[in-house]
């Protein structure tokens, strides 16, 4: 317990973005990828500015908005960063919450097996961004192999209901075959929730 | 036409609303008179849902899980605002919103950051 994280930014009043309902994003600092076109490089460097939070600080300054997650089925969204590193931090977060609110994770799965199993019980709603189910591709995009977010998903595939997967189309790393090829191996493990979109960067703008 | 933070305001005052609504306390969303770029929030919002918020744990037995759906409308980072403020109305009228999509979720492009709650003005 008294578990303390670094919070690069806490967002109020986010609506469609993170799922269903009203919703608080609490961006953690650090990832364990390095991704080209990561939108929030403060989530990666020492040097960031950020504030530390307790559990139960966080939930002292994000209840102010409990009428709006009750009544729109919403909650708090957890990003980064990586928010699967911070399991110890999310669980007494759940704990002190209750289970009234719910609890959502933007993640990119490339963390050990046991942090996600921490998490699986606590957690309402998965979105997790897969880059590219291809090793390669996602080596050369993010820096890191993808085994981890692999087995993860296998892991996961129990509770596909509760799982939205994003698959991108990521100018200079993949194309459209890439990401069918992507669906149809995430098919296959029993997911049937998709987000297929491309990201925007400074190639395609 | 609407911006994304006056949308944002507007669909919170309905959910207010609709709370209060629910509940049988009065409540009327108070004019806002603001000039400046709104940001989805202000003192004079926070105040309300504050007062509400207290008239809710007064009350037994008080209504608020699943009353206020969240309108049809798209309010993502970066969508077009002629998409943005189709009325909540024109559902099916409005077309796919305009994703900006990237890579992470980006935290500075949210409005409403607790840090700038103190910045807004009172009027």
């Amino acid at each position: 317990m008294n578990q303390k994280a670094p919070f690069i930014g806490v967002a109020r009043h986010r609506m469609t973005v993170d799922g269903e309902g009203i919703t608080t994003l609490a961006a953690f600092h650090a990832c364990t990828l390095n991704c080209k076109y990561c939108l929030n490089p403060q989530s990666l460097r020492q040097e960031s500015k950020t504030t530390i939070y307790t559990p139960a600080e966080l939930y002292e300054l994000v209840k102010v908005d409990e009428l709006y997650f009750l009544a729109t089925n919403g909650g708090v969204c957890f990003g980064g960063g990586e928010p699967c590193l911070r399991y110890e931090f999310l669980n007494e977060f759940r704990t002190i919450c209750g289970n009234s609110w719910k609890l959502t994770l933007e993640t990119a799965l490339n963390v050990p097996q046991r942090n996600v199993e921490a998490l699986v019980p606590i957690i309402d709603h998965w979105i997790i961004d897969i880059k590219d189910t291809n090793p390669e591709t996602y080596q050369a995009y993010t820096g890191r192999d993808n085994a981890l977010v692999m087995a993860n998903l296998r892991f996961l595939s129990n509770i596909a209901d509760k799982v939205h997967i994003r698959v991108p189309l990521i100018p200079g790393f993949n194309n459209k075959d890439d990401q069918e090829k992507s669906v149809e191996l995430l098919k296959t493990m029993g997911f049937t929730n998709f987000d297929l979109f491309e990201y925007k960067t400074d190639i395609n703008k | 036409m609407k911006t994304k933070g006056r949308i944002v305001c507007d669909e919170l005052k309905r959910i207010r609303y609709e709370i209060a609504k629910a509940n049988g306390i009065d409540y009327e969303p108070t004019e806002c008179k603001f000039k400046g770029e709104c940001q989805g929030t202000c003192p004079k919002c926070e105040a309300e849902l504050a007062e509400l918020t207290r008239k809710i744990k007064e009350k037994k037995n008080a209504k608020i899980v699943g009353i206020a759906p969240l309108a049809k409308i798209a309010i993502a980072a970066g969508m077009t605002l002629s998409a943005a403020s189709c009325n909540n109305d024109m559902e099916g009228e409005c077309g796919e919103p305009d994703f900006v999509r990237k890579d992470s979720v980006e935290i500075s492009r949210t409005s409403n950051d607790f840090s700038q709650i103190s910045k807004y003005n009172l009027e």
